[in-house]
C-alpha cells in the first residue's frame, strides 16, 4: 500500500508541474477574457464597473496621464453589477496598505438596477462567478481555470491556439480591447440588435435597493485607500435615450451620492456627438483611448 | 458526479484514503463508508435521487427477506414467495416505466387517437429522468429474481445489500452487476493487491483516453452533423456517423473501464462490460462484446425463461425479437430505439435461424498477427451494419434518422467533407486518435482492457513512458468535459 502511494505520488509531480507552468506560457489575454484580471497582485488603483469601463477606460493612458499604475478590474453587466459579490471580490484585489490610490467607478442605470421578480427577488445568479472566486491575485490561477473548464495546456498543440483574427484581447492592465474594423454599415447592425436585446431583455429593470446600497458601501472602502471618482462613460444618442427610459432619475441620484460621499461625479453621458461607439453601448478603441484621455485631464485638474 | 470532473479527482483519493486506512479493520463500517459515499457521488446530481434509490433498494432487500422466509412453504394455492416477488417486480419496474416511459406513452396515445379524429387532453408531467435510473433498478432486479430462484441466499445484511446496489464506480452507468458476483464481495474483508490497484490504475487511465481524447472529441463532429443534417454534404453525414460511432464506444467502454479499474483500487472485482465489440465478425459476436452485463441480463431473465433457443423456430425467432425490442426500450422512450433493436434483431435472426450465430466465439486472428482478408472483411461489414444502426440510436426520429441516411446517399456522397470547417480542423486529433485506439486495442485483443500490459512490456520505464503519453494526449487533446452518455438511460 505504502509503496502504491509513493509511486502514484511520484507519477503525478510531473503532470502536477504541467498543469502548473503551461497556464503561464500560454494563458494570456487571448485565453478568456477574464482570467487575467485574477491573476495580479492586488492593486493600489482601480477601475471599476462592467464592460463599459472594461473596454472603454484604459490604464495605460491613465498612468501615462497620473503617474500611477492602473488595473482595469471591470466584468460585465451581468458579472460585475454593483452588489455583494463584486464588493467582496474588490476588497480582494485591493490592497489594503494603500494610502493615496485612485478608483474609478463606472457608473450607469445598469449597474444599480436589477430585474426583480414579482416577489421582490433579484436574480444574482450570474454574480456567482465572481463572487465564488476564492483566490483573485494568484499566478497560475488554478481555481479560476478550474471552475470555469478552462485548459491552457491544450495550448500546446499549435492548432488549439485562438485564431488571429480574434477580434478581443485582454491585457495584463485588465483592459479589454476590441480590435473592430469598424463600418457605418457594421455599426447600424451592431446598435439595431443591441438596442432589440436590450429592450427585450433589460426594460423592465428596477432600481435595487442593494445596488445602491453596495455601490454606497463600495465608496465609502475606497475613499479609505485614496480618492473615487463616478464616471458615466458616453454611450450613443439612442441608448441613452433607453437608460433614461429605466431610470430617468439617474444622474439626480448619482449627483446626490456624490454629495453624500463628497467625490466628484463626471457624467459624459451628454458627450455623445464626440464619441463613437462600436455598437451604442462600448466606445470604439479609438474613442476610449480620447476619453480616457480627457478622464486623466478631469481626474487630474479635481486633484 | 462526472468521473471526468475536478470534483471526482478530489473525491477518489480522499475515499481511498478513508477506505484502506481509516475503515479498513471493520468491515461493517467500511461497507457503511462504500454506501455513504456512494450516496455523496449519486446525490452530487441532485439529492432528491437518493429518495428514489433507497425506496429501490429497500424494497428488493425486504422482499428478498421475507422470501427467503418463506422459502420452505409448500407450494399451495397462495404462493407468497411468488407474490412477494411478483410485487417487488411491480414496484421497481413501476417506478422505472413511471419516470422513463410515462411522456412517451401519453404523447403517442394522444397521437393515436388524433389519427382516429379523437382530441385527447392530458397533460404530459415534467418528469426528470434519475440518473441511472435503469442500471440500478436492472441490478435490484435481479437480486430480486437470483433470490427466488434460490441462486443466491437473500442477505439480512442491509447495509451490505444498499452498498451492493448502490457501489459509486458502477452506479450510473454499470456494468449492471449480479448480486451472485458482487454482493459477497461486500460479505468478506477486502485486501489491498499491488498489482490488481495499479492494473486498475491503467485501466482508468485508458478509460479517460477513451472518453475525453475520443469520444468527446467525437462528439463535437457528431453533435455538428447530426444537428445539421439537412445541410451537410453525404461524405460529412458520413464522417459524422462514423464519429459517432466512436463517441459511443469511446464513451461507454471508457466508463466501463473507468467504473472496473476504480472498483479494483477498492478491492472489489466488477464484470467485464465490453470486449472489443468493433474486431466482431458478425452481429452474434457483436453482442456478445458490446454492453455484456445487459445482454446477458436480457439473456438469463428474459431470453432462456422463454425458452430461449432450445425451442422451435418459430418461438427462437419470436425470443429474440422480444429481446431486442426490450433491448431497444431500455434504452429510452422513443421510436428511434425500438426501430434501433427491430434493426439489429434482424440482422441476428438469419445467424439464428441458420444457427450461425456462435460461429465467432474465439478471438479473431487469434494465433495471427494481422487478420486474413476474410476476417477484415467480416469485421468491416459489421462495423458497417452497426454504424448504420447507431444513426437509428442517435437520430432525433425516424423522419430524422431516414433523411440522414438518404442523405448519405445523395450524389453530395463525393463532396470534399473538410468543407465543414469543424471536420477539417479536428481531423488530425481524430484520425490520430481512433487509430491509436484501434491499433492498441487490436494488440490487445486477448486482454481485458487496452493498458493491460505488464507482462507484455518487461521495462518499467517504457511503460511510465505510455502513461504521460497518454495523460499528455488527455490534456493536450481532449475536448471540454462532457457528461457520458449512458447516463440518460
Amino acid at each position: 500500500m505504502k509503496k502504491y502511494i509513493i509511486q502514484f505520488l511520484i507519477f503525478t509531480i510531473l503532470p502536477v508541474c504541467f498543469i502548473i507552468v503551461t497556464p503561464l506560457i500560454y494563458a494570456d489575454g487571448n485565453f478568456d477574457y477574464y482570467y487575467l484580471r485574477f491573476t495580479t497582485s492586488k492593486q493600489k488603483n482601480l477601475v471599476l464597473g462592467n464592460s463599459r469601463a472594461a473596454q472603454g477606460i484604459v490604464p495605460s493612458i491613465l498612468e501615462n496621464k497620473l503617474h500611477k499604475k492602473f488595473f482595469n478590474y471591470s466584468f460585465t453587466l451581468n458579472h460585475s453589477p454593483y452588489g455583494r459579490p463584486y464588493y467582496l471580490s474588490i476588497l480582494k484585489k485591493l490592497d489594503p496598505k494603500t494610502k493615496n490610490g485612485i478608483y474609478i467607478l463606472s457608473v450607469d442605470p445598469f449597474g444599480i438596477t436589477s430585474n426583480i421578480s414579482s416577489d421582490g427577488s433579484e436574480n444574482l445568479s450570474t454574480e456567482i462567478m465572481i463572487g465564488k472566486m476564492i483566490f483573485v491575485n494568484m499566478n497560475p490561477n488554478i481555481e479560476f481555470i478550474m471552475r470555469n473548464k478552462l485548459a491552457p495546456w491544450q495550448y500546446i498543440w499549435p492548432l488549439n491556439r485562438p485564431k488571429s483574427d480574434q477580434i478581443a484581447h485582454l491585457h495584463k492592465d485588465g483592459w479589454l480591447q476590441i480590435d473592430y474594423p469598424w463600418t457605418p454599415e457594421r455599426y447600424k447592425h451592431n446598435l439595431h440588435n443591441k438596442l432589440d436585446e436590450y429592450k427585450k431583455n433589460q426594460t423592465n429593470r428596477k432600481l435595487s435597493p442593494t445596488r445602491i446600497e453596495y455601490l454606497k458601501k463600495t465608496i465609502a472602502l475606497l475613499q479609505k485607500h485614496g480618492k473615487v471618482y463616478l464616471v458615466r462613460i458616453p454611450i450613443s444618442k439612442e441608448m441613452l435615450e433607453l437608460e433614461n427610459q429605466i431610470l430617468p432619475d439617474f444622474n439626480v441620484l448619482m449627483t446626490e451620492i456624490s454629495k453624500e460621499y463628497k467625490v466628484p461625479y463626471f457624467n459624459c453621458s451628454m458627450d455623445y456627438p464626440n464619441y463613437q461607439t462600436t455598437d451604442g453601448n462600448h466606445l470604439y478603441k479609438p474613442d476610449a483611448k480620447r476619453f480616457t484621455n480627457a478622464l486623466s485631464d478631469s481626474i487630474a485638474i479635481s486633484k | 458526479m462526472l468521473f471526468n470532473s475536478y470534483e471526482f479527482a478530489i473525491y477518489l483519493p480522499i475515499v481511498f484514503f478513508c477506505y484502506w486506512f481509516v475503515f479498513q479493520r471493520n468491515l461493517k463500517l467500511q461497507n457503511f463508508f462504500i454506501l455513504f459515499v456512494s450516496y455523496i457521488f449519486y446525490g452530487w446530481w441532485d439529492w432528491k435521487f437518493l429518495l428514489l434509490i433507497a425506496l429501490t433498494s429497500i424494497c428488493s432487500w425486504g422482499s428478498g427477506v421475507l422470501v427467503q422466509h418463506y422459502d420452505k412453504e409448500e407450494p399451495g394455492r397462495f404462493n407468497k414467495r411468488k407474490w412477494i416477488t411478483a410485487a417487488n417486480l411491480i414496484l421497481n419496474l413501476g417506478i422505472l416505466g413511471f419516470f422513463k416511459y410515462y411522456n412517451f406513452f401519453v404523447v403517442n396515445f394522444i397521437d393515436l387517437f388524433a389519427s382516429m379524429g379523437i382530441t385527447l387532453e392530458a397533460s404530459s408531467l415534467r418528469i426528470i429522468l434519475p440518473v441511472g435510473i435503469s442500471f440500478y433498478t436492472f441490478q435490484a432486479l435481479s437480486y430480486t429474481i437470483d433470490v427466488y430462484r434460490r441462486d443466491i441466499v437473500a442477505t439480512k445484511d442491509l447495509v451490505s445489500f444498499l452498498a451492493y446496489v448502490s457501489f459509486f464506480p458502477q452506479l450510473v452507468a454499470g456494468p449492471i452487476e449480479r448480486a451472485t458476483n458482487l454482493l459477497p464481495q461486500f460479505y468478506k474483508p477486502r485486501t489491498f493487491n499491488y498489482s490488481d490497484a495499479v492494473d486498475g490504475g491503467r485501466q482508468i487511465l485508458w478509460g479517460f483516453f477513451k472518453k475525453i481524447v475520443i469520444a468527446d472529441n467525437c462528439a463535437l463532429v457528431a453533435n455538428l452533423v447530426f444537428g445539421n443534417s439537412d445541410n451537410m454534404p453525404g461524405s460529412a453525414l458520413i464522417i459524422g456517423a462514423i464519429c459517432f460511432a466512436f463517441q459511443i464506444y469511446g464513451d461507454f467502454s471508457g466508463y466501463s473501464d473507468i467504473a472496473i479499474g476504480t472498483g479494483r483500487l477498492f478491492g472489489i472485482k466488477l464484470m467485464r462490460n465490453f470486449n472489443f465489440p468493433y474486431f466482431s465478425r458478425d452481429i452474434a459476436e457483436f453482442w456478445r462484446r458490446w454492453h455484456i452485463s445487459l445482454t446477458t441480463w436480457f439473456r438469463d431473465y428474459i431470453y432462456i425463461p422463454l425458452g430461449g433457443s432450445r425451442v422451435s423456430k418459430s418461438k427462437v425467432i419470436r425470443n429474440t425479437l422480444i429481446i431486442f425490442l426490450v433491448s431497444g426500450l431500455w434504452h429510452g422512450a422513443n421510436w428511434t430505439f425500438v426501430i434501433w433493436g427491430t434493426f439489429h434483431a434482424l440482422l441476428f435472426l438469419p445467424l439464428v435461424i441458420f444457427d450461425r450465430n456462435r460461429k465467432n466465439t474465439n478471438i479473431v486472428a487469434e494465433n495471427r498477427f494481422l487478420p486474413t482478408f476474410r476476417e477484415l472483411f467480416q469485421m468491416g461489414s459489421t462495423f458497417i451494419l452497426v454504424t448504420i444502426s447507431w444513426i437509428l440510436f442517435r437520430a432525433n426520429n425516424l423522419k430524422h434518422a431516414f433523411y440522414y441516411i438518404k442523405g448519405i446517399f445523395s450524389s453530395t456522397i463525393f463532396r470534399d467533407p473538410f468543407c465543414v470547417e469543424l471536420i477539417h480542423n479536428k481531423a488530425i486529433v481524430l484520425v490520430g486518435s481512433i487509430s491509436i485506439l484501434i491499433i492498441v486495442e487490436w494488440l490487445q485483443r486477448k486482454k481485458q482492457h487496452g493498458l493491460e500490459i505488464t507482462g507484455i512490456i518487461k521495462y518499467r520505464w517504457i511503460r511510465i513512458l505510455i502513461y504521460y503519453t497518454i495523460l499528455f494526449m488527455i490534456a493536450v487533446f481532449g475536448a471540454k468535459q462532457a457528461t457520458f452518455i449512458y447516463f440518460q438511460f
